[in-house]
């Protein structure tokens, strides 16, 4: 089968999906699936492709969700609209923790993310006065699309579906393109790519303010969906960490690695929650097992693992099919 | 290893070769020509325009490209995309790019090489990838750091044949070489560096007859 043809078909499938499993408790783990999917493809766009890990895209996330939420509380003015404002802050944001690191090399950008991420978090608790500090925000559900809202989650289905092809799509877009051939560039050698005419420093700054951008639109997105934020749910180590994860159990730098790495990602939280809710971080000793047994057994990602065997089984019948031909 | 009053020019079309003892300074200038480091006196021009302490990046657009003495490819992706890489700096269509890094394969002869990782080629061969994706950049002056460097005879013979072709199609290089005979068969004038000093400049020829040439380096290891 060509490949454009089965895409179109798990497409339609996945369109299909709310209506030949109507349960409204699967459809939001799914969302959540699509959910983590947008998000990671977003991060692994400056991470994955780039090679630049961050530890800190919650800060990104938060800028989003904080921003749409005070203009929205504060002067009405809709998510859709603090949605684009608040991915566009958070290029500067972006900006503010690359300049400076992305001239040096080794571990510096990583620690900037983690710190970017830390600050912002205590400043949204310390100005209070603006951001309601550590009780959060409260946000009123009104289920209406004109507030980038939805009434049941088949709604957020659609919405987090179609969130999660278009980030992957852009990871796609900028790996396919003549960019995505200087950041392949760029994770293999600086300094080979930088013989060959490419602008180290300018293109890490694109990689993470798109990446940035895409990640800030979703934190507008889930403030509207939890209808709460808080600084410590939405700007936490866990959170950017949960990112993390999920793009390096899916496979770092592959076009469909993060959607893998949300599947495996939510299911863990699932499993996790369910064997493991008694003890104090049950979750993260799943997590860590999971990272640790990825990292060494297929350092390529858990899509690594499925292409070769989809390539494996593609082998055996294409060989089988050619046996009863010639017989 | 520091640089004393090293003046030199080459002409457009022109091999200049570099040689000189261990720790003579040849990749100090090499690396302040191809913008690793800035000098901290003097000035480089390249056409006419002051180049001194450009970035590397900068420098291969405006047409000056390297190769790297222990070869940097870009090991997890394909062949095809390393020339890309090089292809794209000054051409923006993928298509383009791509025909231009076929191109550039089969002139060093790596085209049915071209969907192998990078990884699995051999040191020669890396060799003639990273020819090949310098030369995609389309510059108008090659700097090439002891492309000889751990190739057997055989090789360093390929070698210099694909480096006088490359001269062929009108390109000018800047060579800097440890092995001798390759660099006095192929440069067209041969500078010689010793404590980060120029003692010599001259004819290939000339050199290898020159008093302070033989005394520094020569003696020990030209056997003409």
């Amino acid at each position: 089968m060509k490949p454009k043809i089965s895409l179109g078909i798990f497409i339609l499938l996945l369109i299909a999906f709310p209506f030949l499993l109507p349960y409204e408790g699967i459809i939001h783990y799914i969302n959540l699936i699509f959910f983590f999917a947008a998000v990671t493809a977003a991060w692994n766009i400056i991470s994955g492709f780039a090679g630049q890990l961050s530890l800190g895209h919650s800060a990104f996330f938060t800028v989003g969700a904080y921003t749409s939420t005070l203009l929205y509380t504060g002067y009405g003015i809709t998510p859709w609209v603090g949605m684009v404002i608040g991915a566009l802050i958070s290029l500067p944001i972006a900006w503010l923790a690359g300049y400076p690191t992305f001239r040096l090399r080794g571990s510096y950008f990583v620690l900037a993310t983690i710190a970017l991420a830390e600050v912002l978090r205590r400043m949204l608790i310390y100005f209070r006065g603006i951001t309601k500090g550590s009780s959060g925000i409260l946000l009123p559900f009104k289920g209406s699309f004109k507030v980038l809202q939805f009434p049941n989650e088949t709604g957020y289905y659609y919405l987090f579906l179609i969130m999660a092809l278009l980030v992957i799509y852009v990871g796609w877009k900028v790996r396919y393109s003549r960019m995505g051939y200087f950041i392949l560039a760029l994770r293999e050698d600086e300094d080979a790519a930088e013989a060959l005419g490419v602008n180290i420093r300018r293109l890490k700054l694109n990689a993470l303010m798109i990446s940035a951008f895409f990640t800030a639109a979703m934190g507008s997105i889930y403030a509207q969906w939890t209808c709460y934020i808080d600084p410590d749910a939405v700007c936490s180590v866990e959170f950017s960490v949960q990112i993390a994860l999920a793009g390096i159990l899916g496979g770092m730098g592959t076009v469909w690695g993060p959607f893998v790495g949300a599947v495996i990602l939510v299911l863990s939280q699932v499993v996790g929650f369910h064997l493991m809710g008694g003890i104090i971080g049950g979750v993260y000793m799943l997590y860590g097992a999971l990272l640790i047994t990825v990292v060494l057994i297929r350092p390529d990602g858990v899509i690594g693992l499925l292409e070769e065997t989809y390539r494996f089984l593609a082998k055996q019948l294409s060989g089988r099919s050619a046996t009863r031909a010639a017989n | 290893m520091a640089l004393r009053d090293v003046s030199f020019y080459i002409n457009s079309g022109e091999i200049l070769g570099l040689i000189g003892p261990n720790g003579a300074g040849k990749t100090t200038l090499f690396n302040a020509v191809a913008g690793v480091f800035r000098p901290e006196s003097g000035k480089i021009r390249f056409n006419g325009e002051e180049i001194t302490g450009l970035p590397p990046f900068k420098l291969s657009l405006k047409g000056i490209a390297r190769t790297f003495q222990i070869t940097k490819p870009f090991l997890n992706i394909t062949v095809l995309d390393n020339m890309m890489v090089g292809a794209l700096s000054k051409e923006k269509n993928l298509e383009a790019g791509k025909k231009i890094s076929l191109e550039f394969l089969e002139f060093v002869g790596l085209a049915s090489k071209k969907d192998l990782l990078a990884a699995n080629l051999t040191l020669e061969d890396r060799k003639r990838l990273e020819l090949a994706r310098a030369l995609a950049t389309k510059p108008r002056l090659l700097l090439l750091d002891e492309v000889m460097a751990g190739l057997n005879p055989k090789e360093m013979e390929d070698t210099l044949k694909l480096i006088r072709k490359v001269h062929a199609e009108g390109m000018t290089l800047f060579v800097v070489e440890h092995v001798m005979k390759a660099i006095m068969s192929v440069s067209h004038r041969v500078m010689v560096l010793h404590h980060g000093e120029k003692i010599a400049e001259g004819a290939p020829n000339h050199i290898v007859q020159n008093q302070k040439v033989i005394d520094a380096y020569l003696g020990q290891s030209y056997h003409a």
